[in-house]
């Protein structure tokens, strides 16, 4: 970035800023020049926050999901259902359909889905382990809730076709159906999302 | 639906151009290589994100400069918009009335347009390939949410070809490879019902013009030939509905998937599928004269402008050197049918004859880039 030569920290805090979701050149130098302007005292809480993310926050070793216990809440709650597993693509998705409040039962983070052309498979997503899970809890019904884009919708179908095989007596459903075709989950309003998981149909 | 002004800046040879047009027919009259077709192109540009001679945004761009641009006032629908796109050798920016569009399938259908061009003759000598871009480019403008659909199938498609490449065929492959189905037929489905059903309108209304063309002394056929369990139709053939497609789709898929191992593509779907034109009842790619050929590709083009044609809305017109080839009566038929459609934006060199036949134009020189009106 040119015209910063003199203001290298500046520089630095807009390119970090820049390398965020959503947050362009434009949004980068307007917050960066906004947080300059902020008390010592705010700043440093920030930065502790921030810098304290790595040790805190870590994936629930049963689930996948963001916690700071482990196991997480959700997998140590015994007032949840754990004969259902609801099997969705990011932490945040869990978020979005915690928020509608209907759904009581267990989560499993594939913290991804399937896309040869990005060198992902089945070993680079969370599948080998959701398939443990499957083989040791009294599971009953498991829940495709991956995003109805291409990958999301492959990712649900190869998933349904490893279990049925297994013979598991597990219900395998999906239950994007009801969302818009190559929508987001976590961008999906919680009427839409209860009304899709109540909609669930068997794959 | 016409441009009322046309502004091109460092685009091919053209630096900068603002043109004010008229509804009607607009004459580009100059020697070859002035900029001519240029302009064409950056109309069809604006309309498909596409050129029919490259695919390369840099070659696009006036050499020595890094950023070209073209913006469109047009009136439709009795309001007036702006349209624009700017790009670079990277990417391409589309504006509509000053908002940016997020997607490039979003274009479609904003401003219609059909290019009639020397390279139409492709569609007889390019082979499959060529045919089924020429559909799929009519078809996407008549029908906009089709880009979405055709960008999303051959995303489907490169995931599955590229496990098939680097596979082995064990279980776990095979399963992986079959994922991807559900989303190929849920997709190619569409592509397949609505590109058969496009290609059956298109050449009947075809074979209407080849027959006028050809003073009713050829007739002119077409067969939409799918990949997948040799289904074929041709006019008056019912394309079966969807369900029953899904279900030829899904068994295609399994029939084909031991070749699909084998030489690591995907055999079945309409991203093999063909366009077979007749001329009584004989191949057209094999069997057609020099003659034939720009007379099928002409009435080809004509029959997509009518479909394209909303209640008098008809598509912007542009027609690039196809008649200096045509002998005068013919040529009068074409000229008086194009020019009657709406706006027309014809290209002639300096010693044509024909040019006397079109009335009531707008006359426009083009050389060396630089686009005037002239007057008289
Ligand atoms: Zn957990």
């Amino acid at each position: 970035m040119k015209g910063f030569q003199n203001l290298p920290t500046i520089e630095n805090l807009i390119t970090e800023l820049n390398r965020l979701p959503g947050i362009g050149p434009k949004s980068a130098t307007a917050l960066a020049y906004h947080l300059v302007h902020l008390p010592a005292e705010r700043l440093n809480r920030l930065a502790e926050t921030i810098s304290a993310i790595p040790g805190k926050i870590l994936n629930c070793s049963i689930c996948g999901n963001l916690t700071e216990e482990n196991p997480c809440r959700i997998c140590s709650d015994p007032g949840r259902d754990h004969t259902m597993i609801c099997v969705v693509e990011k932490p945040m998705d869990v978020l979005s359909i915690e928020r509608t409040g209907i759904y009581r039962g267990l989560y499993h983070v594939l913290g991804g889905v399937l896309s040869p052309l990005d060198g992902i498979g089945p070993a680079q997503i969370r599948i080998r382990e959701l398939l443990e899970r499957l083989k040791s809890a009294e599971v009953k019904e498991i829940i495709l809730a991956t995003n109805p884009s291409i990958e999301g919708e492959a990712t649900a179908s190869y998933l349904c076709d490893t279990i049925a095989p297994l013979d598991l007596g597990i219900t395998v459903t999906r239950f994007s159906r009801g969302l818009p075709v190559g929508g987001e989950l976590t961008y999906t309003d919680t009427e839409t999302l209860s009304l899709a998981l109540q909609s669930r149909k068997p794959f | 639906m016409h441009i009322h002004q046309l502004r091109i800046q460092n685009f091919r040879n053209i630096r900068e151009a603002s043109l004010d047009l008229t509804p009607g027919v607009q004459l580009l009259i100059g020697r070859n290589a002035q900029g001519k077709t240029s302009l064409l192109e950056a109309v069809y540009l604006l309309a498909t994100a596409t050129s029919h001679r490259t695919h390369n945004n840099r070659e696009l761009i006036t050499q020595g400069e890094t950023t070209a641009f073209i913006e469109a006032e047009f009136d439709r629908d009795g309001s007036r918009h702006r349209l624009s796109t700017g790009f670079d050798s990277k990417e391409r920016r589309f504006r509509i009335d000053e908002k940016p569009l997020k997607r490039v399938s979003d274009l479609y259908g904003i401003l219609k347009a059909v290019f009639f061009s020397p390279e139409d003759l492709e569609f007889l000598s390019g082979g499959p390939i060529a045919r089924r871009r020429t559909m799929d480019l009519g078809l996407c403008q008549q029908n906009p949410p089709l880009v979405r659909v055709l960008l999303d199938y051959r995303k489907a498609l490169k995931q599955r070809n590229t496990l098939l490449r680097q596979a082995d065929a064990s279980i776990t492959t095979r399963n992986l490879v079959k994922a991807w189905n559900p989303e190929l037929i849920r997709l190619g489905t569409q592509i397949l019902s609505q590109r058969a059903d496009y290609t059956l309108k298109l050449v009947e209304k075809a074979s209407d013009y080849y027959a006028s063309i050809t003073g009713s002394r050829e007739n002119l056929a077409g067969v939409y030939r799918s990949s997948m369990t040799h289904l074929a139709w041709r006019k008056g053939g019912e394309i079966p509905d969807e369900k029953d497609l899904k279900r030829y789709f899904e068994i295609a898929l399994e029939e084909t998937v031991e070749k699909d191992f084998l030489y690591r593509q995907t055999h079945a779907g309409p991203h093999r599928d063909d366009i077979v034109l007749e001329v009584c009842g004989k191949s057209a790619e094999r069997y057609a004269s020099q003659g034939q050929r720009r007379s099928i590709v002409l009435a080809l083009k004509l029959a997509e402008r009518d479909l394209l044609t909303s209640p008098n809305d008809p598509p912007i017109l542009l027609v690039d050197d196809v008649t200096h080839e045509m002998d005068m009566r013919r040529c009068d038929r074409f000229l008086e049918n194009i020019c009657s459609s709406g706006q027309v934006f014809l290209t002639f060199t300096e010693t044509e004859s024909h040019r006397g036949l079109i009335k009531n134009a707008t006359e426009w020189h083009v050389q060396d880039g630089m686009i005037s009106r002239r007057s008289g």
